[in-house]
């Protein structure tokens, strides 16, 4: 028996009608514009380890060391979906905004939208409120 | 105020308000639900061969649990909180009822004396908000009335209505699988040694846009030697294979069935693509799969 164990920390997930209440907004460090056929274009700074960040340290000067981006086209829905995130409306309304605009059912829209959300927030580009 | 929908799954069918959305959480499971937010469960337990045993211990088990109350004594306070339920009674052999802590309706266990398929709803408590006269509110009212509704047998057809689509399938076909992804809702029958999956895709004209008809219904059979021909409906194609008999043995040792034969069609009012793909060991019946697609639609 171990006496010392750490202990896990409980991890309480929100309910699906929390998690639809929830109100995304984009992170400010993502540059986004529209491209020429009406997708959006995001481009954000990509996280880079502290080790590599201590070796670019020796070969550029603290002002001049390299900020590497990524760059993230999204289709049609995706550039639907993102141009409904206002810092306003909640997921719940994103959702039923997006089952009118693109025809889906609101159940389909659901999932859609939350795997997008998903995908997003993973790579920093929203957070929720 | 929108019309009823027909809601039929696995067997069951019943109206709900227009504006519930109806959400498959497991094969007899159904959760229900306004604006993303559950009013009702419903699960159900069908008879199979050795079943009205296994039905009574269910539920007797049901009965036993803590918060559940027999119908006779049920609703005998002052608050007549069983009341919206009693319409049960009618069709069904009501085995218990239960109550919120406010003594609030929050659900009960019945079966069909007909085919003894026994069902067990919950309401959420807090929707089912009594109001001053010691009734349920509206939404409690409209719970009471989709579940007067539910029929579990007699039906001319297999009926599978849910979502936006309706499909109707000769006796015989039973739900092996299904899966509401996004984009995709896939279901899949057997009928003894008959496989039919039915799936449908949207957005269409997003699909359409990088691939035709015919090279979809090929990536969803995934029946490389697929012979597609024309249906002579606009919007539409059909693929079979129907080999001969070295390549039906081949087939066979590979535990892959034979006879295929596939259908897709393009609903250009609703943006979704229907497919349907009928397989078997044995040559396909010839008039399944076009008996089957004319029953399978948007509503």
């Amino acid at each position: 028996m171990r006496l010392f164990k750490k202990k896990e920390a409980k991890q309480t997930l929100p309910t699906r009608t929390e998690a639809l209440r929830c109100i995304p907004q984009k992170a400010e460090a993502a540059n986004w514009r529209m491209t020429g056929d009406g997708d959006i274009l995001i481009e954000y700074p990509l996280a880079i380890r502290p080790f590599f960040l201590q070796l670019a340290s020796r070969f550029y000067p603290k002002e001049r060391l390299p900020e590497p981006t990524r760059k993230l086209q999204l289709d049609r829905l995706g550039s639907m979906v993102w141009q409904m995130v206002d810092g306003e409306k909640n997921v719940g309304t994103i959702v039923t905004e997006f089952s009118v605009a693109s025809g889906l059912t609101l159940q389909e829209a659901e999932l859609s939208v939350t795997a997008f959300f998903r995908q997003l927030g993973r790579r920093g580009l929203i957070f929720m409120r | 105020m929108q019309a009823d929908t027909c809601i039929a799954w696995n067997g069951i069918r019943l109206s709900i308000p227009g504006h519930w959305e109806a959400r498959v959480a497991a094969p007899c499971h159904l959760i229900f639900e306004a604006e993303f937010q559950p009013l009702l469960q419903l699960r159900w337990y069908q008879q199979s061969g050795k079943a009205p045993a296994e039905s009574q211990r269910l539920a007797a088990a049901l009965a036993k649990q803590g918060d559940m109350v027999e119908p006779k004594s049920a609703g005998s306070e002052k608050s007549n909180w069983a009341a919206p339920w009693r319409q049960l009674e009618s069709k069904f052999q009501v085995l218990a009822f239960s109550a919120g802590r406010e003594k609030t309706p929050s659900g009960g266990a019945f079966s069909c004396p007909h085919c003894h398929t026994l069902f067990h709803f919950q309401t959420f408590p807090d929707k089912i908000a009594m109001d001053t006269t010691g009734d349920i509110g509206a939404i409690g009212k409209a719970i009471a009335e989709a579940l007067a509704t539910l029929s579990c047998h007699d039906h001319d057809e297999d009926l599978y209505r849910i979502q936006d689509f309706s499909l109707s399938l000769p006796p015989g076909f039973r739900l092996m699988d299904y899966s509401f992804a996004s984009g995709l809702t896939r279901l899949s029958f057997a009928a003894g040694k008959l496989r039919l999956t039915a799936a449908r895709l949207a957005p269409a004209d997003e699909r359409l846009k990088r691939q035709s008809l015919a090279e979809i219904l090929l990536a969803q059979t995934d029946v490389a030697d697929l012979q597609i021909r024309e249906t002579g409906e606009e919007n539409s194609c059909e693929g079979f294979r129907d080999p001969a008999i070295f390549r039906r043995l081949l087939l066979r040792l590979r535990r892959d069935r034979p006879f295929v034969r596939a259908r897709i069609g393009h609903d250009p009012l609703h943006n979704r693509l229907l497919s349907l793909i009928l397989s078997g060991s044995r040559p396909l019946p010839a008039g399944l799969l076009p008996e089957i697609a004319a029953t399978y639609a948007i509503v």
